[in-house]
């Protein structure tokens, strides 16, 4: 297809692999070219199958879009053509190796981005094929790219496999909320239902890839739903009712309980609109208890650049040592993961790692599994501590899971003599970063969801959870009225009193910062389902409910008023970085403690409602994770 | 078929829409020296949309390159994301129907070449908008080659 | 895990490859058809090595241990030695050579995953090139692997004969490993005999890799091929190279008809006369 006539050559010159040189005279559309063309075109067809009408890349086929631009109208083949045994990749990627051309892009994507080295070429000639060789599952976090990368249906999505043809499906650019990187969607749709979500170019954050979870958690969207409003009888069976009821008894219930007796939780999918509602109307009646659950007892939230990812995720190809502390970045955040890798293989950057032993697909050092290590670091006694020095650009990610431990504050400072013993913080690079877990917390942090939930929790009679499904629901007190508002019946609605249906991240329009701090936004692609609202609307329902009604009845009201609290939610697609050092941070008294640090998620396929509700979801922890 | 249809677009709405040319400050709300002056939402309240259209959310924004490597026709186009969401599966047929006039019109039927003519359009016609950015793949100069490149004899300490 | 279904499509173009092979040098003379085609390219794609997969059998599964023996790992070491240690990679076919020889003429999933540990890459890396070379033998073979050589010279000068001779004689199918498991029948590609054709290589594994032997049996006759194999399974090593009674090496039959006297020496420019 890049055959080019070049004068003076007496054949056509691959254009793809010539270097331009000066003086040369090049014919791009000449009979000679289009007849090379027409014959590469012929060859690569010759093996082709002819099932276009069922194959599921058709209509957005690389081969089909190539052969009529460039191809004849008709092959001169008339031999058997070869077939290929199909491989088993796993429950994510169907295999028609029939229809392979042999480009070896997948093979090239596992090795060099994805790091599972399990694909090759295998024989020679027409014999050749794709394969593992062995039978094995491609046990990567990214193997749903290559369904993308396929020039051809041979590698294409096993839960997408024939449910919709691309053409009748209707694209949302959207971002993803099931981590906290953020990675641009887009979202397809056909009517009311999404059908598939494919990954959009953001060089900043997620490059063109997107991680499995991402890429298939879709069908949680349309399982396990919440429709109506719901009231908890005396029998223990939850019965639909109007909203209008649902909103009453939640607001007479509120007037019966003392103001501190309140408590908001946001889960982890929450928007910042709905997580300001939250807070505006839990402080309204009376509470300060308002958080977002991940966060731990006392997150770090007064300065931002104490819970972001500083260097930002694209910044992170500049670095050359990372140490990560107490984080395993593959599971916690796909796509850092993805870049990091591409770091190390491209600078042969050092890689470091403080935590329980895990899986990395990069060369790495364990250096230790608890706090000690960090401290000998810190004091200079590790060995470790030269390739610091040495370092140019060094980066620490802290794990968000270290929020949750009762020495945080102690670690952090430790990590801020790691940092400036080792010069990671300049004002040309700050390399001291922490990695979220979640949609929700950066943007919880920066509004100030941080109250302590172990203590809101235990002394709580009245818990509002707003998509929280994780907060410890065995310490809730037995009389507690519990108001579910979420759009999954996930494991809170165990014990919830009252559910309020709200939409999903793919029904409603909502701001999100991903971990770096860039804000971004979600577009609506569906209806939501049944009689489901958004959730900062339901808040400010139930506001006027009870008597304390909010000040905003827009979404741009609730974004005025988030400009006030926390103005850089509301600049889109932008990082605001922090101005204000950390040297102005109160000395700690903390003493680390000697627990190792222990692994955050445990589960990369089901970390949330969504994804917890979702059936490819089961059937890759099921499949992949098998040890 | 639908390529050209959509094609043509772009081009009337460059004539008309995007600020520089002549014919452009006909319509131009700022432009003293317009012939005829609009103000903003004046095109909408006069083509007999309904009201309740009339004060739209739209997002424009520019679709970006599949992820596969096909099809690159739209990118580099501006669309408007009408953000139409009401849809249902219609009992009868099971076929989709919707509430709203814009459901089809965003993605297939309105093409800008600039986010300027866009958000003109959308002034235009009176709609809030909002103006997503555009993400373009960085373009970095490496060769195929690189990857077999002699990388030199092996450093000292794997040796 | 292959589903079952793919698993018998497997086993069943196994068999199906192994018997079109031996039927095709009669399939080819009796029609000309487009299936008989297909069924003899289906063949001639699979002649070296079976399919490009590994199916797991008790002698052939990546869980058996494989490790070179103490002899060979000093040739492994001595193959790494040519290399520069970030080049390991480059040591991947002397070492499956090495594999090959010491598995008794095939390399087992288990033995290319050694040498995948050996040379520091993923075991992917060294099935690509165990499988794209058709040298590298991936299921049994005899101990004496002979080779028969199909290429045009060869087979105008009776190649298929020789192979019909051996197949007949042993009493198996192409690809087959006779039931004492002294010798299997392979077909490759052109040896550069041809001036000899037709012609024959054996792969002698029977004495591992110390007495391993790699020779040409050239000028062959059904015969003489015969005979061959008798001596080899008597345990007699045969004369290499010609088995014509009046050739020489590659000379001609019955001595030089040319080139008798001296050769001239290469004329040289007078630098003088310049």
């Amino acid at each position: 297809m890049c055959l080019v006539e070049v004068e003076k050559s007496p054949k056509p010159v691959a254009s793809c692999a010539m270097p331009a040189l000066p003086g040369m005279k090049i014919k791009t559309n000449t009979p000679v070219a289009k007849k090379a063309r027409e014959g590469v075109m012929e060859f690569l067809l010759m093996n082709h199958p002819l099932d276009c009408p069922i194959c599921d890349q058709g209509g957005e086929c690389d081969l089909q879009d190539q052969s009529m631009a460039f191809g004849a109208d008709r092959g001169r083949f008339t031999e058997m053509k070869r077939s290929v045994v199909d491989k088993n990749l796993g429950p994510l990627v169907k295999t028609v190796m029939t229809r392979c051309i042999q480009c070896t892009r997948c093979v090239r994507f596992a090795s060099e981005v994805a790091g599972v080295q399990d694909l090759g070429m295998l024989g020679r000639g027409s014999g050749e094929e794709i394969g593992t060789y062995v039978e094995k599952l491609m046990t990567s976090e990214l193997s749903g790219n290559v369904i993308d990368i396929c020039p051809v249906g041979a590698l294409t999505s096993k839960p997408f496999a024939f449910k919709a043809r691309n053409w009748e499906l209707k694209g949302t650019e959207t971002i993803d909320v099931t981590d906290a990187v953020g990675s641009n969607i887009r979202v397809d749709s056909r009517g009311p239902e999404v059908m598939r979500i494919v990954p959009r170019l953001n060089e900043d954050i997620n490059e063109e890839w997107i991680s499995d979870k991402t890429r298939f958690c879709y069908d949680g969207l349309k399982r396990q739903r919440l429709n109506d409003p719901m009231i908890r009888g005396t029998d223990g069976r939850f019965k639909a009712v109007t909203w209008r009821d649902a909103l009453a008894v939640v607001a007479e219930v509120l007037q019966q309980v003392k103001p501190e007796e309140i408590t908001g939780v946001a889960g982890k999918l929450s928007d910042a609109e709905s997580m300001m509602a939250l807070k505006d109307f839990v402080n309204k009646m009376g509470s300060d208890k308002v958080l977002c659950e991940g966060n731990g007892p006392s997150p770090p939230a007064d300065l931002r650049s104490n819970y972001l990812m500083n260097t930002s995720i694209a910044g992170l190809e500049k670095a050359d040592v990372f140490l990560l502390v107490g984080t395993q970045p593959r599971v916690e955040a796909a796509m850092v993961n993805a870049r990091i890798r591409k770091t190390v293989r491209a600078t042969q950057a050092k890689v470091a790692y403080i935590g329980p032993p895990t899986d990395f697909n990069y060369d790495h050092e364990h250096l230790g599994t608890g706090p000690q290590t960090l401290v000998e670091i810190a004091e200079g006694r590790h060995p470790f501590c030269s390739t610091l020095q040495s370092a140019k650009n060094p980066v620490i990610i802290a794990g968000a899971g270290l929020f949750d431990r009762e020495d945080q504050d102690a670690l952090f400072s430790t990590i801020e003599t790691v940092a400036k013993k080792f010069n990671v913080v300049r004002p040309d690079w700050n390399g001291l970063n922490v990695l979220l877990l979640h949609a929700a917390q950066a943007a919880a942090l920066d509004l100030g969801l941080v109250a302590n939930p172990t203590e809101s929790i235990k002394s709580t009679k009245f818990l509002y959870l707003m998509g929280a499904d994780d907060v410890d629901l065995d310490k809730v007190p037995d009389d507690a009225f519990v108001v579910y508002q979420g759009h999954h019946g996930d494991k809170a609605v165990y014990r919830a009193n009252v559910i309020l249906p709200s939409s999903a991240f793919s029904e409603k329009e909502g701001t999100y910062e991903n971990t770096e701090g860039c804000t971004q936004w979600t577009i609506p692609a569906v209806p939501t389902v049944g009689d489901a609202r958004d959730d900062w609307k339901i808040l400010r329902a139930l506001s006027e409910v009870a008597g304390a009604q909010l000040p905003y009845d827009s979404l741009s009201g609730v974004r005025d008023r988030i400009s006030m609290v926390a103005p850089n939610l509301v600049h889109v697609d932008e990082r605001e970085p922090c101005t204000i050092s950390s040297e102005v941070k109160p000395p700690v008294k903390q003493q680390v403690s000697s627990t190792p640090f222990k692994t955050v998620v445990e589960n990369f396929y089901m970390t949330d409602a969504i994804t917890r509700a979702s059936k490819i979801m089961a059937q890759c922890s099921a499949t992949l994770l098998k040890k | 078929m639908a390529a050209p249809l959509r094609r043509s677009l772009p081009s009337l709405g460059r004539t008309l829409l995007s600020p520089s040319p002549a014919p452009a400050r006909m319509l131009s709300a700022a432009a003293s020296d317009a012939l005829v002056e609009i103000k903003p939402g004046e095109i909408g309240m006069v083509s007999g949309i309904p009201e309740e259209h009339l004060r739209r959310k739209v997002v424009i924004y520019s679709p970006a390159r599949t992820a596969s490597q096909q099809g690159s026709g739209k990118v580099g186009r501006w669309k408007i994301n009408f953000v139409s969401t009401q849809k249902w599966e219609n009992p009868l047929m099971g076929w989709t129907s919707t509430g709203d006039p814009y459901a089809n019109v965003g993605e297939a039927g309105l093409t800008f070449d600039s986010a300027d003519s866009a958000k003109a359009f959308a002034e235009k016609h009176g709609w809030d908008y909002v103006v997503r950015k555009r993400h373009t793949p960085l373009l970095k100069a490496k060769s195929y080659a690189e990857n077999f490149k002699w990388r030199g004899p092996p450093k000292a300490e794997q040796a | 895990m292959l589903p079952p279904a793919a698993r018998l499509a497997a086993r069943r173009l196994l068999g199906l490859a192994t018997s079109s092979a031996s039927d095709s040098a009669a399939a080819r003379r009796l029609s000309r058809s487009p299936i008989s085609y297909a069924a003899a390219g289906c063949s001639s794609r699979l002649f070296s090595t079976a399919l490009n997969y590994h199916l797991d059998s008790p002698e052939n599964n990546p869980d058996m241990p494989w490790e070179f023996t103490e002899a060979n790992m000093k040739k492994v070491n001595e193959i790494l030695s040519h290399y520069p240690s970030n080049y390991k990679q480059s040591g991947i076919i002397p070492m499956l050579d090495l594999a090959q020889q010491q598995h008794g003429g095939w390399v087992p999933v288990a033995a290319m995953n050694a040498i995948a540990k050996i040379v520091e890459v993923a075991p992917i890396r060294v099935y690509e090139v165990a499988t794209f070379y058709t040298m590298f033998n991936r299921t049994k073979v005899g101990k004496y692997h002979l080779l028969v050589c199909g290429t045009t010279p060869c087979m105008i000068r009776g190649s298929r004969e020789i192979e019909e001779a051996l197949l007949e004689h042993l009493g198996v199918k192409r690809n087959e490993v006779t039931s004492d498991g002294l010798f299997s029948v392979g077909e490759m590609e052109c040896m550069g005999c041809c001036v000899n054709a037709p012609m024959i290589a054996v792969a002698d594994y029977s004495k591992g890799s110390e007495g391993y032997t790699y020779n040409y049996y050239e000028d062959l006759t059904p015969k003489r091929v015969v005979e061959i194999v008798e001596m080899l399974k008597r345990g007699e090593t045969p004369p290499r190279g010609t088995q014509h009674p009046e050739r020489k090496n590659c000379g001609p039959a019955g001595g030089n008809t040319t080139l008798h006297g001296e050769p001239k020496p290469p004329p040289c420019r007078d630098l003088d006369a310049c």
